[in-house]
């Protein structure tokens, strides 16, 4: 018969058993997020019109717009029409998974709190779910995406591998800082809207709808995501020129931050739910 | 841990802040400490703090239904949700043998626009039942919440009393070891309630545990083999249930008594006690006892045609029976000075608890009320201890009776 014992010592006092913990949780959670992203997934088109095609409405609109805006002449950097759709829906496809997994482990520990609150379950599940649902929503957006190559004839399958790799990375590093972030979200509501205001600006910062100069390239890397971008979307759309190893080289380090933060979530959400309340 | 032991508590403790800012610096201060690795318990308690849970300790066997009782506010819910490890002790340890279940809120997780059945998936899910498992319970527990017209009906049709008895089934079908029932079937109708009685019978028979809390006192006693008692987030009782009840009614009295006198030449209500009979004042008796309720009064000039009603409340459970001069056909005429109105409880009916009395001077008029003192006096019933489970007497009153066999 399975014993619990709940001490007021920290949990890393006794990191082996708090290790131990983690590992029968996380295997709990891999079953129970599934339930939880199948739950999230029924009810959130159940009460649209449009259904399963909000999941790609965004990105079809927000390239329709930059289009409009280059054919007005407002944007014009010399690529020809055709390029510059798939360009900016590349952009915009990656930029969107990268925003996707910074806001959805806040929003996944939001929508969660009250139940958080009141049950004890493998909270790692919740977080789980909500980087399904960042997968699924990626997935149709570069299904799209995909569509768009195969019209206009730009890269191949050989595009697949790093654009892959690019949307795992951008995937990785936005995880990371929402989940470092969640457990805080509970506790003050500056997270969420501070994030939608950084995330905005963030956008601006990116070349995900234009494409940066040689010039301004090192400027652009004090901005961790462009790069990410920058590569992922290279890799997608000019592969001869197209160098693996920035993204092997996050890879390792990724991993390690990724194992980080979840001990990180684990630590802090356990007394953030405490400024829960009742 | 004994192999009998299903929870083992020891000096647990837990601080909140009162103040929204405080509790969000506690919670950093928590975290950093986590971080850090520096136990809590070390930190002394800040001014806008308490302890919520003060050096609680219990044990709970197999089979044992322990009730949980106290005001609200008094660290009920706190250490339930320490028991079922959703908040962590700052102070103490809780050990846990087997599966545990929490039913702080019914239907945690539900979700309006998902139906029934897909709110069974995902609430069982979080109590841990494997998919496989649920597929197999889903129809014992529409059964049991009586739900398989509704099955396929979203959430949000549902009243909140089907909400509850959904939440219930789902906790009652999860192969549990510890149930944590907090207050939840307060929701249901009474056939429901009754069901969910029966079955945590079923659950204590088979070797379960359950820690009980709710403020249905009757409920209590029906279930509960032995209760605790919390007051200001301590210990201030443990054992049998009519003990409790009356630990729990008297720190529950009010603090105040409210004095109403309509104007300075009225008759003035100075006090009233109570006494065994022949003995002196007392505010303990036994049910059965001969009790007299004195009220002195003081009057600055003669009155006539005086009404006194005395009436009965319990500390809990509310109003229980008054007694008023005019159904026993007495008129008070009241002399300059003072005056003593005895009224005598031959044999006190009432059982374990705590009682308060409130007493009203009335004039001439019906309405005409000249003073009034609530409450004026508080006293408890101390034995004997109520029998459920149909050994013997249990609720709030004991009628003098017979029983006649005719076989």
């Amino acid at each position: 018969m399975q014993e619990q014992h709940y001490t007021a010592a920290p949990y890393l006092a006794d990191s082996r058993a708090f290790l131990r913990e983690l590992g029968v949780d996380l295997r709990r959670a891999l079953t129970l997020s599934l339930t939880l992203f199948i739950r999230d997934f029924t009810a959130r088109y159940r009460r649209t019109v449009l259904g399963y095609l909000w999941a790609v409405l965004p990105p079809i609109a927000m390239t329709l717009t930059f289009v409009f805006l280059r054919q007005r002449g407002v944007l014009d950097q010399g690529q020809q029409a055709h390029a510059y759709v798939v360009t900016v829906l590349a952009g915009v496809t990656f930029w969107q998974f990268f925003a996707d997994a910074v806001s959805q482990p806040v929003r996944s520990v939001q929508q969660y709190k009250t139940v958080i609150a009141k049950a004890r379950f493998p909270y790692e599940a919740i977080l789980l779910s909500g980087i399904y649902q960042v997968m699924f929503d990626g997935l149709v957006r570069f299904l799209l995406l995909g569509a768009a190559m195969a019209v206009y004839q730009l890269g191949g399958l050989q595009s697949v591998i790093p654009a892959l790799l690019g949307g795992i990375a951008l995937c990785g590093v936005g995880t990371i800082l929402g989940v470092l972030l969640s457990p805080l979200s509970t506790l003050f509501d500056d997270v969420e809207k501070g994030l939608s205001l950084a995330l905005f600006f963030w956008f601006l910062l990116t070349p995900s709808v234009y494409a940066t100069t040689n010039e301004t390239t090192n400027w652009w890397l004090l901005n961790p995501v462009a790069p990410l971008i920058e590569w992922a979307r290279d890799g997608l759309l000019i592969t001869e020129q197209f160098s693996l190893f920035p993204q092997v080289l996050v890879a390792l380090p990724l991993a390690v931050a990724l194992g980080a933060t979840w001990i990180l979530f684990r630590l802090g959400i356990s007394h953030a739910i405490q400024g829960l309340g009742q | 841990m004994d192999e009998l032991v299903r929870a083992s508590v020891q000096s647990v403790a837990k601080k909140f802040s009162r103040t929204l800012r405080g509790s969000l610096a506690l919670s950093l201060q928590n975290i950093w400490g986590e971080l850090s690795c520096r136990t809590p318990a070390h930190e002394p308690i800040g001014p806008e703090q308490f302890w919520a849970v003060n050096d609680v300790s219990f044990e709970l066997r197999r089979g044992e239904c322990l009730g949980l009782l106290g005001r609200n506010g008094s660290g009920k819910s706190t250490l339930l949700k320490m028991l079922a490890g959703i908040l962590k002790p700052d102070r103490g340890a809780v050990a846990l043998r087997g599966k545990v279940g929490a039913l702080i809120e019914l239907g945690t997780g539900f979700n309006p626009l998902l139906t029934g059945i897909e709110n069974i998936y995902v609430n069982a899910a979080l109590l841990g039942v494997s998919r496989r498992d649920i597929k197999r319970l889903i129809e014992p527990i529409l059964s049991f919440a009586e739900l398989e017209n509704f099955k396929d009906a979203p959430l949000q049709s549902y009243s909140s009393g089907m909400r509850a008895r959904l939440g219930f089934a789902i906790a009652a079908h999860c192969n549990l070891d510890i149930l944590l029932v907090d207050e939840v079937l307060a929701v249901g109708d009474l056939a429901f309630r009754e069901r969910c009685l029966r079955h945590m019978r079923g659950f204590l028979e088979n070797g379960g545990a359950i820690i009980f809390v709710t403020h249905d006192l009757i409920l209590m006693a029906r279930i509960a083999h032995r209760v605790l008692v919390l007051h200001q987030g301590e210990k201030i009782f443990e054992g049998p249930i009519g003990t409790a009840i009356s630990k729990f009614e008297a720190a529950s009295l009010p603090e105040f008594a409210e004095t109403y006198r309509r104007d300075a030449g009225v008759p003035e209500l100075a006090s009233v006690r109570l006494r065994a009979a022949g003995g002196g004042t007392a505010t303990q008796f036994f049910t059965g006892d001969t009790v007299e309720v004195v009220t002195k009064v003081i009057s600055s000039t003669s009155w006539s045609d005086v009404r006194l009603q005395l009436a009965v409340f319990s500390q809990t459970r509310g109003f229980v029976t008054s007694f008023a001069t005019p159904e026993a056909g007495i008129s008070i005429e009241l002399r300059p000075g003072e005056n003593e109105i005895t009224l005598r409880i031959e044999e006190m009916p009432l059982m374990v608890g705590a009682y308060f009395i409130n007493a009203v001077l009335f004039g001439e008029e019906a309405e005409d009320i000249l003073c009034r003192v609530a409450p004026a006096a508080h006293f408890r019933i101390a034995g004997p201890e109520p029998l459920p489970f149909g050994y013997g007497t249990n609720g709030i009153v004991r009628v003098s009776h017979t029983w006649q066999l005719d076989a």
